[in-house]
């Protein structure tokens, strides 16, 4: 049975209190149709590696038929107070905080968990400060459903890919195997 | 320079669809391999000729 968002939010609650520090590079764990977990490490060191990155988590999740999804990644993050009539934007907002925050995403939508950091701890936002949105790129990386690819196509597409992931040193783990090898 | 070839038949896509519906699903997800491999930086290196399509994959691409 695979498990809900709610669930991959509570692992990642777990996953957080033995394996945060600052700088760690973001987790993302995918959940393929077939419940097989694949790990994907995500690297970069600035934003045209991060570009690179994402699109190769994004070819990733359509060549393993990943349908739901669990980042844990640091972020900016926007204050306001709920009369306020504008929510800053945290890339433009000078007051804006560093938080890490935890997305699990599927094909319905994205559930998240906010997590301040207060003297180098992470603190769970307490749920009544309300989160107009979870958006960005880290909720972006599932293939639209009608862009889903049957598993037989998949296994011939990740044969066809296979260089191209390790010429990116793209590693990644899929059931507890080293798909490099 | 690193140049990776792999080749893309499109001659059976349609086998195995008994409706119509069936035949879309696979033309869809025949579209869906493509542009996962246009998005790893894949190009069609000559026309398609006689359903042999040659794409090309260069580094730094």
């Amino acid at each position: 049975m695979k498990p809900t968002l709610k669930e991959l939010l509570e692992y990642a609650d777990e996953w957080l209190k033995t394996n945060w520090e600052y700088g760690r590079p973001p987790l993302l764990m995918g959940i393929t149709e077939e419940s097989e977990i694949v790990f994907i490490p995500l690297v970069f060191r600035d934003y045209k590696e991060k570009q690179n990155a994402l699109i190769n988590a994004r070819i990733a999740f359509a060549v393993f038929g990943v349908d739901r999804y669990l980042s844990i990644s640091e972020s900016w993050m926007s204050f306001a107070k709920p009369s306020a009539d504008i929510i800053p934007t945290p890339s433009r907002d000078p007051n804006r905080t560093e938080v890490v925050m935890a997305l699990a995403v599927d094909r319905n939508g994205t559930d998240g968990q906010v997590y301040t950091i207060s003297n180098g701890l992470l603190e769970k936002m307490p749920s009544d400060e309300e989160v107009s949105s979870f958006s960005g790129t880290f909720t972006e990386l599932l293939p639209e459903e009608s862009k889903r690819i049957p598993k037989l196509l998949r296994d011939e597409l990740f044969r066809k890919l296979k260089h191209h992931f390790k010429r990116e040193q793209f590693k990644f783990v899929r059931g507890g195997k080293n798909d490099d090898q | 320079m690193t140049i990776n070839r792999i080749i893309i038949r499109a001659k059976e896509i349609l086998d195995g669809a008994k409706t119509i519906d069936e035949m879309i699903e696979k033309v869809n997800a025949f579209a869906a391999c493509l542009e996962v491999l246009k998005s790893a930086g894949y190009k069609l290196q000559d026309p398609v000729e006689n359903d042999y399509a040659y794409l090309r994959q260069e580094e730094g691409q």
